[in-house]
Formats: C-alpha cells, sequence, structure tokens
C-alpha cells in the first residue's frame, strides 16, 4: 500500500470492489455475490439492453498522440506514438466476470451504469459484519464502472464468464486452493498471501480492492509499467528482440512489444508453474506455464487508457477467452508499497490453521 | 540470499593483502574517453542499457595503500590475479570445519566481479583524498554501537538485506547481482536494480520534493542534467534505511555520465552531518553488459532467515553465547 493517508485518501474514490468480493470465495466468479443481492431493480435489468453496436460506437474516440507532455524540457518522443506516460488507476465498479442477473446484457446504459455504481459503492461504505479486515478508508474501491459500460472486464466468451478449466488444470486449482483453504505452510499460501506477486501485476493487471495504480514510462525502445503492488516494474521492450528461451520462467513471464497503428501490442510467454493463484483474497485463475497473453493498450481519450487481453493457454482453459477495462489518469505520486513489512498476517494465518487443528484434533 | 556482514569483511581483509603484496608507485589519473558519448534522439546524453557495478575494488582504500590512489595495469592484474587465488570458493579445504561451511555459495554462483574498477583507482571512495569513510559523529557512533548490540532474538533485529525489505542507496557493489537497467525519457529516468527488483522513477521536470513527513527506503529523488552529468537528487529517506548508520537527514547526491560507450561513471555523495563529520564521495565506474536481468528472488525458495534464527536458538539451548 502506499505510504501516508494523503496518498490513500487522493485515491479513495478509485478502486475496485467486485473483483475482490468474488475472489473472497476462493473462486474467479465476480459478481455473483452482487447478483445474488440484485439490489439493481428488475426494471432496470429488465430494459433494454444497449446494443453492442451502438455502445461500442459511442467510445470509438480520436486518438491523442504524444504532443509532449505537460513537464517536457526538451525535445519530442522519438516517434508519434500514444502517449502513455503518467499514472493510471483501473478500480472499478464493474466486476470480472458477469452477474448472473446481467446475464445477457453486456452493456449498461448510462442510467443503469450510474445506478450500479449507487449500489456497489453503498455496499463498500456499509459497516462489514463479522470480525472484518481493513476499513473503508485503507481501501480504494472503485466507484466508477468501466469507461465501455460493460457489465463484466471479461468480454469474450460472450457470457462474460471465464471458460472452464480443463480436467487437468482443475485438479491443480483444486490442490491449490485446499492448500490456500488450510495452509500446512507458508508455501501453500496463495502469492499475494506469500508477497510474491498480485493479480494487479499479473499479467494480465486485473484490479483489486486497494493500490490498483501503475505508472507508465515510456520511450521508443521500452516501455515501463511500475505496478504499485509488490512494487512489481515491467519492462517490455519493443526493440524486435525474440521471446528468451523457453528454459527460463518467470512470475511475470517475458513481455515484448510493439505497435499495431496506435495500439501497443504486449505478447508475454515464459510463465512459470506458480502463476495464477493469487490467494483467498486476490483471484484463483489456474493458467499455467504455457499461457500466451495478448495485452493492447489504447487510448480512449487523453486520461482514459483503455487495457484488453487475451489469455491463450488451451492446457488450463477449454477456451480462449479475453477481457477489457479502462485506466483512468491520476495525478499520483505512487509512494513506496510494502507488503511483508509490518505485516503479521502470514503467521497469524498459520498460526490460526494450527489452533483450528488443535480444536478439532485433526491434524492434516 | 543473504550474505553475512563476516563474509563481506573476509572479502575486503583479504584484497588488502592481495593489493599489500602486489603495489608499487605510480600517478593516479582518471581514464576518460576522448570519444563522443552517445545521445538520446532528443539530445541527452544516453545512459540507457544494462550496466554492472561488480568489481573486486575496495569499498575502502586498504591501509597499506595509504597514499596510493591509483594501481598500475601491472598491480591491476596482480592483484586480479591473487584476489582469484585466494577467494576461490571452489576450493575444500577442511571439511566439516566452520571455515569449510562459510565458504558458502561456490563461484559458479557469487558475481563478484574479477576485474579491479576500470579506473585502477585503490578505492571506491575518492573523497576525503585518503579513500576512507570521514569518522563518525559521536552521536553517530553511538547509533552504530546501539545496533552492533543488535542479536538474532527476532527476525526484525536483522539488517534490511537479510530481510529482503531493500538493499537500498546508494548503489553500491555486492557479492552477486550487481546489475542495473537504465531507461529514458525526455522527463523521466528509469533505473532498475536487479537486487529485490526495486525500480526508481526519477522525474527531471523540476517539480519539488514531496513533503517532509513522507519518508521511503528510497527517499524521493529528483533528477537534473548538468551538462552531460545527470544530477539525481535524494532527500525524504526513512531513518530506518540506514545507510552506514546514516539518519532521515540524509542528503544523497548521485551523479552519472556517459564517459564512453561501455562506461558510465556513477558518483555518489553523503551528506548526513549527525552522522559523518563530513561529506564524502565514491565513484564507481558502470560497465555495460549485453547479458539480461532476470526476475530476483530474495525470501523465495530462501530459508536463511529461519535458520539464522533457529541457529541463535539452537546456541541458546546448547548454553552458548546468546
Amino acid at each position: 500500500m502506499g505510504s501516508g493517508f494523503q496518498f490513500r485518501f487522493a485515491f479513495l474514490v478509485l478502486g475496485s470492489l467486485a473483483v475482490i468480493q468474488s475472489f473472497a470465495a476462493g473462486e474467479t466468479v465476480a459478481g455473483e455475490t452482487a447478483a445474488g443481492e440484485a439490489v439493481l431493480g428488475e426494471a432496470v435489468v429488465g430494459e433494454a439492453v444497449v446494443g453492442e453496436a451502438v455502445a461500442r460506437e459511442a467510445f470509438v474516440v480520436p486518438t491523442f498522440r504524444s504532443a509532449g507532455s505537460a513537464f517536457a524540457r526538451q525535445g519530442t518522443k522519438p516517434a508519434a506514438r500514444p502517449n502513455f506516460d503518467g499514472i493510471w488507476n483501473s478500480a472499478t465498479t464493474t466486476p470480472l466476470e458477469r452477474p448472473a442477473q446481467l446475464k445477457d446484457k453486456a452493456f449498461f446504459t448510462p442510467e443503469e451504469a450510474a445506478a450500479w455504481e449507487r449500489q456497489i459503492t453503498g455496499r463498500n461504505q456499509a459497516p462489514g459484519t463479522g470480525i472484518g479486515t481493513y476499513n473503508t478508508v485503507f481501501r480504494e474501491y472503485g466507484t466508477r464502472t468501466v469507461k465501455t459500460l460493460r457489465t463484466s472486464i471479461i468480454t469474450d466468451p460472450p457470457d462474460g464468464r471465464i471458460p472452464a478449466l480443463t480436467p487437468a488444470a482443475a485438479e491443480v486449482k483444486r490442490r491449490r486452493l485446499a492448500g490456500i483453504k488450510n495452509p500446512a505452510s507458508a508455501q501453500e499460501t496463495g502469492l499475494q498471501d506469500r508477497c510474491l506477486a498480485m493479480v494487479t501485476t499479473g499479467p494480465p493487471m486485473l484490479p483489486y480492492s486497494y493500490n490498483s495504480n501503475y505508472q507508465i514510462i515510456q520511450s521508443a525502445d521500452a516501455v515501463v509499467i511500475q505496478v504499485e503492488m509488490i512494487h512489481d516494474t515491467r519492462i517490455i521492450r519493443l526493440d524486435g528482440r525474440p521471446h528468451l528461451p523457453s528454459s527460463i520462467r518467470l512470475w511475470k513471464g517475458d513481455s515484448v512489444g510493439r505497435w499495431e497503428a496506435d495500439t501497443l501490442v504486449v505478447d508475454t510467454t515464459n510463465f512459470n508453474d506458480g502463476g495464477g493463484f493469487y490467494g483467498d483474497a486476490g483471484g484463483n485463475f489456474g493458467w499455467d506455464r504455457n499461457l500466451h497473453l495478448v495485452e493492447r493498450f489504447s487510448l480512449l481519450d487523453k486520461d482514459t487508457l483503455l487495457y484488453r487481453f487475451e489469455v491463450d493457454n488451451p492446457t488450463a482453459f477449454a477456451q480462449p477467452w479475453k477481457g477489457e477495462l479502462t485506466m483512468t489518469r491520476s495525478t499520483g505520486p505512487m509512494y513506496e508499497f510494502a507488503c511483508h513489512e509490518g505485516n503479521y498476517a502470514l503467521p497469524n494465518m498459520l498460526n490460526g490453521e494450527r489452533v483450528i487443528e488443535r480444536r478439532s484434533s485433526t491434524p492434516r | 540470499m543473504a550474505i553475512s556482514g563476516k563474509s563481506r569483511n573476509a572479502l575486503a581483509v583479504t584484497f588488502a593483502i592481495a593489493f599489500m603484496a602486489t603495489v608499487t608507485g605510480a600517478s593516479p589519473a582518471q581514464a576518460q574517453s576522448a570519444k563522443a558519448e552517445p545521445r538520446t534522439p532528443w539530445g541527452d546524453p544516453d545512459l540507457q542499457g544494462i550496466w554492472s557495478i561488480a568489481t573486486i575494488t575496495p569499498f575502502e582504500r586498504p591501509s597499506a595503500l595509504a597514499d596510493k590512489a591509483q594501481l598500475t595495469p601491472e598491480e591491476a592484474a596482480e592483484a586480479e590475479k591473487t584476489f582469484l587465488k585466494t577467494q576461490n570458493q571452489d576450493r575444500r579445504d577442511g571439511a566439516g570445519t566452520e571455515a569449510d561451511v562459510a565458504l558458502a555459495y561456490n563461484d559458479f554462483w557469487w558475481d563478484r566481479g574479477t576485474k579491479v574498477v576500470s579506473t585502477r583507482q585503490t578505492s571506491l571512495v575518492v573523497d576525503p583524498p585518503d579513500g576512507r569513510v570521514p569518522a563518525l559523529t559521536a552521536e553517530g557512533r553511538a547509533r552504530a554501537t546501539a545496533r552492533a548490540a543488535r542479536g538474532y532474538d527476532s527476525w526484525q533485529d536483522r539488517s534490511l538485506w537479510e530481510r529482503c525489505i531493500t538493499r537500498g542507496l546508494p548503489m553500491i557493489p555486492g557479492p552477486y547481482n550487481n546489475n542495473y537497467q537504465i531507461l529514458q525519457t525526455p522527463d523521466n529516468v528509469v533505473i532498475l536494480h536487479e537486487m529485490i527488483h526495486d525500480a526508481r522513477i526519477v522525474p527531471l521536470d523540476g517539480r519539488p520534493h514531496v513533503g517532509q513527513h513522507i519518508r521511503q527506503w528510497f527517499g524521493d529523488s529528483r533528477g537534473r542534467w548538468e551538462g552531460n552529468t545527470l544530477v539525481v537528487d535524494t532527500t525524504n529517506f526513512t531513518g530506518k534505511a540506514n545507510y552506514r548508520g546514516s539518519t532521515d537527514g540524509l542528503h544523497l547526491i548521485e551523479r552519472f555520465t556517459r564517459v564512453d560507450k561501455d562506461t558510465v561513471r556513477y558518483e555518489f555523495t553523503i551528506d548526513d552531518p549527525t552522522t559523518f563529520t563530513k561529506k564524502w564521495t565514491a565513484a564507481i565506474p558502470m560497465a555495460r553488459t549485453d547479458e539480461q536481468i532476470y526476475e530476483y528472488a530474495c525470501h523465495e525458495g530462501n530459508y536463511g532467515m529461519v535458520n539464522l534464527l533457529k541457529g541463535a536458538r539452537a546456541q541458546e539451548k546448547a548454553g552458548g553465547e546468546k
């Protein structure tokens, strides 16, 4: 998290609930809980669905090219590419997966989006029940849907839901979830609990309930994405060098970028075996080392970045799937993130498990 | 992966011995290329690339070289040869002894460099002229004594290095992973540290430092060009960062100059009057490398901290020194 409350307040208006809510169940079924409560009135849901074509049309906007930033000292960028330099926030009320009550509805109308935002924001601000964890000052829940008014971050398959896992991947996930729910050791917890990786880093880079912030620095040869969480930094090379040998396996994979017109296309392979299981709160996806990820960055307007991604991983998923979200420009700055530092959660989680075992006298 | 202070001291001592055996007189001089240094398309000196600061040159000048600021090429070659021989971590003298265990990682694993710095200076500290870090103030000494008394009761007693929190600033050579990647735009410089995958984004737009109450491990860096040199000014350190006992009042000034195709001269000045009796400066040539930097893991798969603390508990049980 960012140090200093100034920063926290600055971002309080931005943040994501839907993703973390769904992740609380240890599943990647975002919005399920939200759907069940259906504060969004039936009348609203039942209203005429905005045609996809219409909604898309609304978001075909002029491209914003680099004209030198407000802080530019001298010279210009080496090529007239869209300029992504700056700090971006991806927090949103839009859930990762389409809620059941929006089954056939890919887009909100503006009025529906406003109602959805009120519903989610209201719930985020409601006092929690049970033991609870962080309070609303700590969280940075999003208060707005994605700018495209999609009802889910997942765009393909058309039902807005992540496809089924293959039997082998489902078995891996079953085992990992068993460990995450009742960890015998630190190694069985999620990547997030171990401070190794967060869902905001991915890639793909998905919003979380706080610190969904990125700083992008772009040159002709590389694009740097500093992720607030875990102070992870992706350096995406644009110089045409091929991917690393397949023997090199990395948490963030190996990313190479290229420009297709005004879109930055980032191709990532070389993932390791441990990815995709962030833990109870972070999402558990189940992709494996064969994941081939393609991300697309473009500008909807000068303050809105459209982030699209495609997951191609036949050994893990029954079919490829795609998603998209929008990020909003922020003035920042981003401060240092601390994960393990001053954080006693991991020992406490393991202690808790041991206490439960002693009480039930059924050691694992 | 943690390396104990003891091992690092051993390296320095051995280096000193190697030098004592080989030195003769020579006049100090800075080797600088006359060739025009590379430029970015927008006209700034180009510092971009992957750079290594691995070196066997000691941080402070060995006492045997009191009046000698630079080695001759022959002395440098001899020092390197001797260093490699005495520091061979693959040797196995006395299996089962503590000395053998202390060899820890083997030479395949280490990456501490095999060469003295290209300038052949006898220490990385270049100012004061004796090549030694100035004396601590009384307050600095008191803090150092308190720090040295910390034991092994908890991981919090251990160093930031062992705790995998940060390897911090300034950039100083270590026994492995001495690699940095620099990227530039007209508005920012990014410096990726291989260790702890720390990355600094240094704005060049003249914005002021953040407020005094914001304190960070890496402080708050602002950059500017002075001629061909990138000057990075860093304040707002947390006192816990504690570089050589420094406080949150540390003012760090770093200078990066591309002196030739294969070299960036990196220089830093430490200004912390409550800790050091005067300012001091070190200079380290960064050598271009065609290698890539991969992801770094510190805690991951590393049982060093647990074992350190377990070892201390075992010693206590055995009635040994705590």
